[in-house]
């Protein structure tokens, strides 16, 4: 029995240490990815397509964040969102308590038309609190780890099913 | 100020963070006590230029300013004193103004973030020092702090010649360390604190811009900040529904499959041809030796780890994939969030390894 580490130290140098990580954070998205997927279907046979769907949908954002590190805004959004699900569903697991926990939202009523900041903002996990720069910059992030995502969901879609 | 022909471009510190827009006139003069003018002309270090032409920079070495409240000044002025000890023949300024009002606290908060994350400290001295050796002389010059920054901005407009330009910049990278990034302004344009602000931060945005434009397929001939913005939204909403949509469809095909993680991944890797670090990554799909009870599941060689290419993957065998029952893994407690309570509860969680691996990489 051999227990691996992740491990950036490597005995063969390497040529090229941004491809290392690039493919050290791939290899871990995948291998994460993977692995929660079999957890789902092991674990929820007979739920719905729509349940299961979801909750692999949860593990591609989880595998996402967790590749993408804590470094970044949206991907710190992602796991505290997730985390944040996972104590509500401790707390309450049945959903008769659910009749306490009412989140209100004001409203506050913002008169002016939403900008193409506002829904910016709203698509990028953790843009509410960013000023206009850094949520470029996070957006560019989310959209180089959203296609390595898609990508890597395409493969496994193709691999099972062909 | 002996040198009248010599560049003086710290006219003006970037604001980093424009939540205001505002800029401290004072920083300017903080940012002189501590240099002189005269070795500009001497110094002959070649520096790289920053792409946009209109900044200089001018960044203090900061050692740390993660201290709260007001210390930033306190910290900005030694880190003016750190640089400056290396040079020993000039003299160190008495002070920096220390009792400033919140409002430039907040403006050096600002700048000395940007000058953390931008720039490596990792610059000679020497030429940071003669840089702060001819801030103090022009700031001994010109006297009253209010009247330098105009005075430098004039100055700096007048001195603005091609050939000063170019030193300029040499020396700007050199003082790099600094925390400022100073922005010049351009021939025929408002030299108003306010404007040069906004035209660093409209700068930045722009890059930021150009780089999303590289990100999105199909928008390189989109010019023009609204389009592109629709362009980057609609792009985000599609990667979106993407991943519903395939996640959708995992879950329709997947009952009836157990998938071969070894073939995915040596199909993801081959994607990727790199170097061959990927056998060592990522897999504590292997066992954990302290939980001994959770044997037999999956065993990777350890002849993986020296495996140059994808290969020593392709050893996990599926067989001993498929019973995932008793997965050990460092990333249960992650997985939690994602997968439904009462399946993980059967697993022995593994609590000893937790974060110990996954934080390596990020």
């Amino acid at each position: 029995m051999h227990f691996f580490k992740c491990s950036q130290g490597n005995p063969n140098p390497s040529p090229n240490p941004n491809s290392t990580n690039l493919n050290v954070s791939k290899t871990m998205q995948t291998s994460y990815f993977l692995r929660a997927v079999a957890l789902i279907n092991m674990a929820m046979p007979a739920s719905s397509t729509m349940q299961r769907g979801r909750s692999i949908r949860r593990a591609a954002y989880a595998s996402m964040a967790r590749a993408a590190g804590s470094r970044r805004v949206w991907s710190r959004a992602v796991l505290r969102r997730l985390q944040h699900r996972r104590e509500r569903l401790i707390r309450r697991p049945s959903g008769a308590g659910r009749r306490f926990v009412i989140r209100r939202r004001i409203r506050v009523s913002t008169p002016r038309e939403p900008t193409q900041a506002d829904v910016l903002r709203r698509l990028v996990p953790g843009g509410k609190a960013m000023d206009f720069c850094n949520l470029l910059e996070e957006t560019a992030n989310y959209i180089q780890c959203l296609s390595t995502q898609v990508s890597l969901m395409q493969t496994v879609a193709d691999s099972i099913s062909g | 100020m002996g040198v009248d022909g010599d560049p003086h471009f710290m006219l003006e510190t970037r604001e980093v963070q424009l939540d205001s827009g505002m800029i401290a006139a004072n920083v300017d003069e903080q940012h002189f006590l501590a240099s002189a003018w005269d070795p500009i002309l001497s110094m002959d270090h070649t520096m790289s230029f920053n792409d946009s032409a209109a900044f200089s920079s001018y960044i203090p070495g900061v050692s740390d300013f993660h201290n709260g409240g007001n210390e930033q000044q306190m910290t900005l002025s030694l880190s003016f004193f750190g640089s400056k000890n290396q040079v020993s023949s000039h003299p160190c300024p008495a002070e920096f103004p220390l009792g400033d009002d919140n409002h430039n606290e907040k403006n050096l908060k600002g700048k000395k973030r940007k000058g953390e994350s931008e720039f490596s400290a990792s610059h000679s001295d020497p030429p940071l020092d003669e840089f702060h050796k001819v801030g103090s002389e022009h700031k001994k010059k010109n006297g009253s702090p209010d009247s330098t920054k105009s005075s430098k901005e004039k100055d700096e407009k007048k001195a603005k010649t091609s050939k000063h330009g170019k030193e300029e910049n040499t020396q700007n990278a050199d003082t790099s360390k600094d925390d400022y990034i100073h922005v010049r302004a351009k021939r025929g344009q408002a030299t108003n604190s306010h404007s040069l602000a906004e035209r660093v931060r409209r700068e930045k945005i722009s890059e930021r811009m150009r780089l999303l434009q590289d990100l999105v397929p199909g928008c390189n001939k989109i010019t023009g900040k609204a389009m592109m913005l629709d362009e980057i939204i609609n792009y985000v909403q599609s990667l979106q529904k993407q991943v519903e949509f395939l996640s959708m469809k995992l879950a329709a095909v997947n009952p009836e499959m157990n998938f071969d993680i070894e073939q995915i991944l040596s199909k993801e890797i081959l994607h990727h041809p790199q170097d061959g670090n990927v056998a060592t990554l990522g897999f504590s799909l292997g066992m954990n030796t302290p939980h001994s009870h959770l044997h037999g599941v999956i065993q990777a060689d350890v002849g993986m780890c020296s495996m140059p290419n994808s290969e020593g993957i392709l050893r996990l065998s599926t067989s001993q994939i498929s019973p995932m029952t008793r997965i050990p893994s460092v990333w249960d407690h992650e997985l939690q969030n994602v997968v439904p309570m009462s399946f993980i509860h059967n697993l022995p969680i593994d609590s000893e390894n937790l974060n110990g691996d996954m934080k390596v990489e990020m």
